[in-house]
């Protein structure tokens, strides 16, 4: 695939991602024999890695999204994030795996795990596929990582740069303008 | 020229009440911070000096009058107490000033649940960190007093009174002392001279900027914070007493985290490194991260906030 401007190096190839992706399907299918548990993701940077990992999954599982937004400028908590997008599937007392495309700083996933965490459900894990801890501040257990990775701006496989990247199927670093 | 004396446990309420006395008598207060700021420069070099911040052993070395520091220290306690009196707390006055015939000498203890409640008010820490404190300046002021006049600090004969403040508040006991002692009471209170509070928590506005920005990005995030809630003692001196202590900016409850942010340049970072070090070292099971000028700039930047 044609890189774009600003793309830079790649980080994780393709084929990188497609064997940790399975790696951690398979760790979570022997996890969770039994459990049926249910994999959640944050729209839209979680899409891809969601995807192919609940395809590597080899035992049932639910699959749900959620997203993430935030309020507009003028409203009196502007900028303060909301879930735009909500569960369809109730998790009370259900088995969740949260699939993360990144974890930097850890506010995210903070978020995502005190809203989870208010449905009461079974068990809360953490799927990670990237895991950039240079300026984590929030430190929540991360029970699969797929790569650690340097403090370096990252595109593809889901992430974006003002939208743009989303589709390539590798990692690649991206020099900010 | 009425000389008290006050010996304390940790967390008793000791260093309070020699304070209120000081007020109440009009006298100079004298502890180890005002002996290390006042007396230790002139007689010691700075590497010494950091020693016998430390090692209560240290004492037992030649001063640059040639007599050990605690010949040294003790002399000049006699000096100062010669014509105007002093309120002592530490140091061991119990002992240098056991025979001197204006010399009273107290003893403060509380039970230990007391003390633990009392240090996890004063530091805004959990009662095992409290209670690890506690034990820890304990140690110091027992050790201080057997290395280096053999005595034990528990012994009641050092002491004319023993009192528990577990039920007294701090004012009735000086107005106890100051009833025994009612002409020894000047109403000239400037000579009472104390602050070594240091690092007492002062509610405050945000010291810098930065900090008032990051708060910006945890409301983003519907977070609960804290700012500057809890101050760790991290350094004590021969005696036990608190000489370094680090309050991290925020703590987020929702993470039991502390995060410290540092605007300073890299050269200034080293010693809040070394801080960091040894919070964690003490506290191990303290979660904390520090922010670095880069990461914040960073932080803000991707939050839209700068």
């Amino acid at each position: 695939m044609e890189k774009s401007n600003g793309v830079g190096r790649t980080v994780i190839s393709k084929e990188r991602l497609r064997k940790r992706v399975v790696e951690l399907g398979r760790e979570i299918s022997a996890d969770y024999n039994g459990l049926h548990p249910v994999v959640v993701s944050v729209l839209r940077g979680g899409m891809f890695f969601l995807s192919d990992l609940t395809r590597a999954i080899s035992i049932p599982v639910h699959v749900d999204t959620l997203a993430i937004g935030r309020y507009p400028e003028g409203h009196s908590v502007s900028g303060a994030v909301k879930i735009t997008k909500d569960l369809d599937i109730l998790i009370t007392g259900r088995h969740v795996i949260i699939a993360e495309d990144i974890v930097d700083t850890g506010l995210t996933l903070g978020y995502l795990t005190r809203i989870l965490n208010n449905h009461k459900p079974e068990s809360l894990h953490v799927c990670a596929l990237l895991n950039n801890t240079a300026r984590r501040f929030i430190n929540l257990p991360l029970r699969y990582v797929g790569f650690n990775i340097p403090d370096i701006f990252v595109v593809g496989y889901g992430l974006d740069f003002n939208e743009d990247y989303r589709h390539l199927e590798y990692i690649a670093e991206y020099k900010l303008p | 020229m009425l000389i008290i004396t006050v010996s304390r446990q940790t967390g008793s309420l000791g260093e309070e009440l020699a304070k209120e006395l000081s007020m109440t008598f009009g006298l100079p207060l004298i502890d180890r911070e005002y002996v290390n700021t006042q007396w230790l420069s002139g007689i010691a070099k700075s590497n010494q000096i950091s020693l016998l911040k430390d090692s209560p052993k240290a004492h037992l070395t030649l001063s640059s009058e040639g007599i050990p520091f605690y010949v040294s220290i003790e002399n000049r306690l006699k000096e100062a107490t010669k014509d105007s009196g002093a309120i002592i707390l530490g140091l061991g006055a119990e002992v240098i000033f056991k025979d001197n015939p204006n010399a009273f000498h107290i003893r403060i203890i509380s039970p230990e649940p007391a003390r633990i409640n009392r240090i996890c008010e004063q530091y805004g820490i959990d009662a095992t960190q409290a209670q690890k404190f506690i034990a820890l300046s304990d140690r110091k002021h027992r050790k201080y007093l057997f290395d280096i006049y053999s005595q034990s600090w528990g012994d009641n004969s050092l002491y004319h009174i023993t009192l528990n403040t577990e039920k007294l508040k701090i004012t009735q006991i000086s107005q106890m002392i100051a009833n025994m002692f009612p002409n020894e009471i000047k109403n000239d209170t400037s000579a009472a001279k104390i602050d070594t509070g240091e690092h007492r928590l002062k509610k405050r506005d945000f010291v810098h900027p930065s900090e008032a920005e990051f708060v910006k990005i945890l409301e983003m995030y519907h977070l609960e914070w804290k700012y500057e809630p809890t101050t760790f003692p991290i350094e004590w001196d021969t005696e036990g007493n608190v000489t370094k202590a680090f309050t991290p900016d925020f703590f987020l409850p929702a993470f039991q985290t502390y995060v410290e942010l540092t605007t300073m340049n890299q050269k200034y970072v080293t010693a809040k490194n070394r801080k960091m070090r040894k919070l964690k070292a003490l506290y191990p099971e303290v979660n904390i991260t520090i922010l670095y000028k880069k990461d914040i700039s960073k932080l803000l930047s991707k939050f839209g906030v700068l």
